[in-house]
């Protein structure tokens, strides 16, 4: 603790403790949090960060098919929720600052989706990607309780669907099962 | 009214240009982080004064007005005071994340009067929560940009 004082006592002696901005580039110390920005490549859009975000600076638009996820710096708080939230680190803040602007819009990141539409009622709900990493999950997780043929179907039903009472028995049955399985162990 | 072309015009030009005074005005509701990042901008660190950049103690002496903080109820006539009080030509700088939309505290808190743009024309938003001084120190360089040309169009 005390040599670390002198040390930097010591450096006022040795070279000018301005920096020299623009020219070099600027000092980030260890865990700064900056700008978040999306990974179009890892992104399922699950929404998981447009349910923790407490500034709501991520906004979600469900438009021909396609679902938007937007941050908007202009609102964010740089807290990192998101980063915490996200299942496949999809969602990382930036070693930047951000850039100022005369347009106050101008400064955000943004992902977009394809969705998978509703086999019943044709509403599009989940994205092709998160769809897939939940079959991927239960079929890893509860492969031996759930086949791939139940899974299928109740990933390209909605959740409106799904609540009708045509297909309550099947989903009665799935319960029925998956709790006795819970309860032997 | 550009056609006048004076020695005493184009040294007020430079002069203008060369040393930009600045007056920061907190605007109510804020948690001072934009404020002491502000003050660090103005530290040996950074040392904005090698540009002539220099924080003024009225409104009356200043070029830029900096902003931090979501406006208020109480703090709105106040800042159309200042704002007024500011000679022109003159510029303004939103700073922080607050100043631009709310934040977490939203527009629609009831002690808060929207955002600060509703009330006083903003030039240049600077993102952050808060900005670092290096985003701090590029905004006042695009508003000196501003200040440039309404300084032209005024002369």
């Amino acid at each position: 603790m005390k040599s670390s004082i002198i040390k930097e006592a010591l450096k006022y002696f040795t070279s000018p403790v301005t920096e020299a901005f623009p020219a070099t580039k600027p000092y980030f110390p260890k865990k700064y949090r900056g700008p978040p920005v999306y990974d179009q490549d890892k992104c399922m859009g699950c929404m998981a960060c447009a349910h923790v975000c407490p500034a709501d600076a991520i906004t979600v638009t469900e438009k021909d098919g396609k679902r938007t996820l937007e941050v908007w710096y202009g609102k964010c708080t740089f807290c990192a929720r998101c980063e915490e939230a996200c299942p496949v680190d999809a969602i990382h803040l930036m070693e930047e600052y951000g850039i100022p602007s005369e347009d106050k819009f101008a400064f955000k990141s943004t992902v977009t989706h394809d969705m998978v539409k509703c086999k019943l009622c044709g509403k599009p709900f989940i994205t092709v990607r998160h769809a897939e990493w939940i079959r991927k999950n239960l079929i890893e997780k509860m492969g031996d309780i759930v086949g791939p043929e139940e899974i299928d179907f109740f990933l390209t039903v909605c959740r409106e669907c799904r609540h009708k009472i045509e297909n309550i028995p099947e989903l009665r049955k799935l319960l029925i099962r998956v709790l006795v399985k819970g309860e032997k162990t | 009214m550009s056609s006048r072309k004076c020695f005493l015009c184009s040294l007020a030009k430079w002069a203008r240009k060369k040393s930009v005074w600045l007056y920061h005005a907190p605007a109510g509701g804020l948690c001072n982080g934009c404020d002491i990042e502000i003050a660090a901008a103005i530290t040996p660190r950074y040392d904005v004064e090698r540009f002539g950049i220099l924080l003024a103690p009225s409104p009356r002496h200043a070029d830029i007005l900096l902003i931090a903080g979501q406006m208020t109820k109480h703090s709105r006539e106040r800042l159309l005071r200042v704002y007024q009080q500011v000679p022109e030509p003159k510029a303004v700088v939103a700073i922080g994340s607050c100043a631009i939309s709310g934040n977490v505290f939203t527009t629609d808190n009831y002690p808060l009067a929207g955002t600060i743009d509703q009330v006083i024309p903003v030039d240049v938003y600077v993102p952050g929560c808060p900005p670092k001084p290096e985003a701090i120190i590029l905004g006042v360089v695009k508003a000196i940009e501003k200040l440039e040309k309404r300084t032209a169009e005024s002369i």
